[in-house]
């Protein structure tokens, strides 16, 4: 059946069907990037540098 | 670890520190460190972010000493492999004074997995595990889940190595380059990679006390979580016994999942874990955080969903569908975005600290290193394209452009990493810095020396395949005229190498020095830390700015969702994380697989292709295990320069039976795709025995060794099987496999005898080798495509005696 499916399918889209998923999976992402606070991105990156426990929220304790 | 809890509490930075300015802390200072760190969790503790509950903890970092050590010896292995291997191709008689039985073992075929294989899985593997087994500790602020997982782990992955560095000069391999072990040991690395390893390192952030997962953790479970997937469906075999498989995949569908697997392969285990290593080592190297956390974020997640639709483009111009190559083109083009992305934010990471990397080797060798990565990713589209490939693909562009990621990339990030961890994984000074200076210099001139040559000699012989006269005729028809033309640019590969080779060399002496001089017990420091509620309260969600506002209430939803807080709530949840990296990659790769296997368009079928007979099959084998891939590619592009030198281009329909199929990616010599009917019996076994005379300038070494060894007729029966298991459509060869090949090599070895050969060589008949079972093979390749079969005279009907008695049952 599901051999029926896929046969069903027009597969020469699928360049284009993958580009659109990707561009969209991609603005997503990108958007979630720039809605980071500045606060959030230094307590996020200054996670290796520093010996304490980071909150994502409320950032270091040290 | 009990013991030393009351004994020893020290800050690891401030030690670090001590150690940089060359003094030890007091106890004084060691003591405060712990009274902050504790009193850091009771407030957070009181927060609401973590539990009441102190814990006391200390990281493992015997098991990281022990990767440490591992990646310095298989990094001088898998180098030195290649040296010999590089050398192998300018002087490919060097072992030919050996016993063939011992030459067998030393031919370029078959040694050159086992420099691919230590680079990557022994050298470049071991320094992922000692980079996250060091990070992942620091990132989630707790020790591995399970030490005894570790050393599983550790000893596990040592033995497949060994393994490999046993069966691969012996011949036994699955034959698809980077997936050479065969099923016994596949079966051992997915136990170790994802047992042992994966349920560690996800226990380990199951129980971490560090809410967010940085993103250097994130590329950990990509990469933990592809290699796995990639793993185990390139290797679905049908076992015919402990040294021998055959796919379950054929032809063209078998070479989509081996590009799908050995593209990815150099996407999640030579990239993302070194991207990880990046995102973690740099920042404490530099001693800054990294440039944009919102890059790479992004950086993340394209790479993710790009990589792994890219693997096509190693098929262009073949028999695959072109929509897939397409397809891997596209994907790969768009992969510059992200990879200069990164590049980018790992050299950005040291804006301010550029003069540290005059002074520091550690940060010398990540900055060329990151500038390699930079190199090798824009170089890696540029091959995508398909114009670009037409010409590079077969040709030594392909592998500078390989060593460049290999050597530069891999190489001097692991190398940063090992000079970064020497002196706090040892507890004392690095033992030279001047010695780790001459490494960092030597390794670059060495990369240069061997890429820039490398380049030109892939080029060269690249246009030299395709230059036509006047008249359009081939201006190079002799193949070997090409190979000879670029030799020198070969010599100049096996120095570069070597001047490698040499800075590795330094390394080790480098690492048994500063091994020398540790102290005689290590001090463990413990840190406090409490323990993460299971209950986590997020910060509420600041209201919409539409609130309230004379809008729809779906604008509103659709405000709050784009204010992204659901994703920072993924990056703390690791199961979920994981879920959703795994889809990312599953549901990628299934846009390219299911149609290949499921449209039958995409593979046409050629009604006079027919399977190969036992002998040939067997004769296969021997192909397969000798590594004649390494060298020979069976696929001719639909361009004229192809056609002309090798004959009527591939059709997809042609490889239905070929388990694994045998395209190649370089041709050191020519293809063989038609080499069926091409030149008689006689000359391929005197070939065999001296290329160079056949051949004269030729670089392929004796094959000697089949003309004597005795082919195993009793072994055939089963591999008919286990083929007719996958869908050959065998008759008589069910049951007679071994009287068909003993009938068909009598006619082979006649061929031979009445072209000029003898009835016996070296005291053994001709009939009983090996090399008649390859040379039956040889001459079957390409030919189906023209075969007629002559039509068989429908048979008289029998004239029964006398009328059934009863009608015949309906089937």
């Amino acid at each position: 059946m599901l051999k029926d499916v896929i046969c069903k399918l027009d597969y020469s889209n699928f360049e284009e069907i993958a580009l659109v998923i990707f561009g969209c999976c991609f603005v997503a992402i990108v958007w979630g990037a720039t809605r980071l606070k500045r606060e959030s991105t230094d307590r996020f990156s200054s996670i290796p540098i520093e010996d304490s426990v980071v909150d994502p929220w409320k950032g270091s304790e040290s | 670890m009990g013991s030393a809890i009351g004994r020893w509490r020290l800050d690891p930075f401030q030690e670090l520190a001590s150690q940089r300015l060359g003094k030890t802390a007091t106890d004084g200072e060691k003591m405060k460190e712990v009274s902050v760190a504790s009193a850091n969790a009771s407030r957070q503790a009181t927060n609401g972010l973590q539990s009441a509950v102190m814990e006391s903890f200390s990281y493992n970092d015997g098991i990281v000493r022990m990767f440490v050590t591992a990646t310095i010896l298989w990094g001088l292995v898998g180098t030195l492999a290649g040296v010999l291997v590089a050398t192998l191709l300018v002087l490919p008689n060097l072992f030919s004074g050996f016993n063939p039985n011992i030459t067998a073992l030393l031919s370029f075929g078959r040694l050159r997995p086992v420099h691919t294989n230590a680079a990557i899985f022994a050298f470049a593997g071991n320094a992922i595990f000692a980079a996250i087994y060091y990070s992942t500790q620091r990132l989630c602020k707790c020790r591995m889940w399970s030490s005894t997982l570790g050393l599983l782990h550790f000893w596990g992955w040592q033995a497949i190595i060994v393994a490999a560095a046993i069966t691969l000069p012996l011949g036994i391999t699955q034959g698809k380059e980077y997936a050479e072990l065969e099923w016994p040991i596949d079966l051992a690395i997915a136990v170790v990679w994802l047992g042992f390893f994966g349920g560690n390192f996800f226990m380990t952030l199951w129980k971490r006390r560090e809410r967010h997962m940085y993103v250097a953790l994130w590329f950990y479970i990509a990469t933990i979580v592809t290699v796995t997937v990639l793993h185990v469906f390139n290797n679905l075999v049908v076992p015919v016994g402990l040294g021998k498989s055959y796919s379950v995949y054929a032809g063209v569908q078998d070479a989509l999942m081996q590009w799908w697997y050995g593209h990815n392969a150099v996407a999640f285990f030579l990239t993302t874990p070194f991207l990880g290593l990046m995102y973690y080592f740099l920042p404490k190297a530099a001693e800054r955080p990294v440039f944009s956390y919102k890059l790479s974020i992004i950086h993340f997640w394209s790479l993710v969903f790009l990589y792994i639709w890219a693997g096509p483009h190693h098929l262009h111009y073949t028999a695959l569908p072109e929509w897939a190559c397409t397809f891997g083109m596209l994907f790969s083009v768009m992969l510059w975005m992200p990879s200069w992305g990164g590049m980018i934010n790992g050299l950005l990471t040291l804006r301010g600290a550029w003069n540290k990397v005059t002074s520091d080797p550690v940060l010398k060798f990540f900055v060329v290193g990151i500038t390699f990565y930079g190199m090798s990713t824009f170089e890696g589209p540029l091959l995508s394209v398909k114009s670009v490939n037409a010409l590079s693909h077969y040709t030594d562009w392909t592998i500078a452009h390989v060593h460049s990621g290999a050597l530069g990339w891999n190489g001097f990030m692991t190398f940063g990493m090992i000079y970064w961890l020497l002196p706090r994984l040892y507890q004392t000074r690095l033992w030279s810095k001047k010695m780790a200076e001459w490494h960092f210099w030597l390794g670059t001139i060495g990369i240069l020396l061997y890429i820039v040559p490398i380049y030109a000699a892939g080029i060269t012989q690249g246009l030299m395949w395709r230059a036509m006269d006047d008249l359009g005729r081939m201006q190079y028809p002799n193949f070997v005229e090409t190979v000879q033309s670029i030799i020198p640019f070969w010599w100049a590969r096996v120095l570069g190498g070597g001047v490698y080779v040499v800075g590795v060399v330094l390394l080790a002496i480098n690492a048994i020095a500063t091994w020398m001089s540790r102290p005689s017990k290590y001090e463990v420091p413990v840190y406090t830390a409490a323990r993460l509620e299971r209950r986590y309260q997020d910060a509420p969600v600041p209201p919409s700015k539409l609130a309230g506002a004379p809008v729809l209430e779906a604008a509103v939803a659709i405000d709050r969702v784009t204010k992204m807080d659901w994703h920072r709530r993924w990056e703390r949840l690791p199961l979920l994380f994981t879920v959703l990296t795994t889809a990312a990659v599953i549901v990628a790769s299934l846009f390219e697989i299911i149609p290949t296997f499921l449209i039958r368009s995409n593979v046409p079928t050629i009604a006079s292709v027919k399977p190969y007979t036992p002998l040939e099959l067997a004769g296969r084998d021997i192909y397969v295990s000798e590594g004649c891939y390494n060298c020979h590619s069976q696929m001719i592009r639909p361009m004229i320069a192809e056609t002309q030198r090798y004959g009527e281009y591939s059709k997809a329909g042609e490889f239905v039976y070929d388990r694994p199929f045998q395209w190649g990616s370089r041709r050191i010599g020519p293809d063989l795709a038609r080499e069926g009917g091409r030149q008689s019996s006689f000359w391929h076994w005197e070939h065999f025995n001296n290329p160079a005379q056949r051949s004269p300038g030729s670089v392929m070494p004796s094959y000697g060794h089949l003309l004597v060894q005795r082919l195993n007729f009793g072994e055939i029966q089963k591999r008919i099987h286990a083929a007719h298991f996958l869908g050959a459509p065998y008759d008589q060869e069910l049951t007679d496999a071994e009287a068909m090949a003993r009938t068909q090599a009598e006619v082979v070895a006649a061929e031979i005898i009445a072209q000029g050969g003898t009835v016996s060589f070296e005291g053994k008949l001709i009939k009983e080798s090996t090399a008649i079972a390859l040379i039956a093979y040889m001459q079957r390749m390409g030919k189906d495509l023209y075969r007629v079969d002559t039509p068989v005279p429908p048979l008289a009907e029998p004239v029964p005696d006398k009328a059934p008695e009863t009608a015949p049952m309906p089937r």
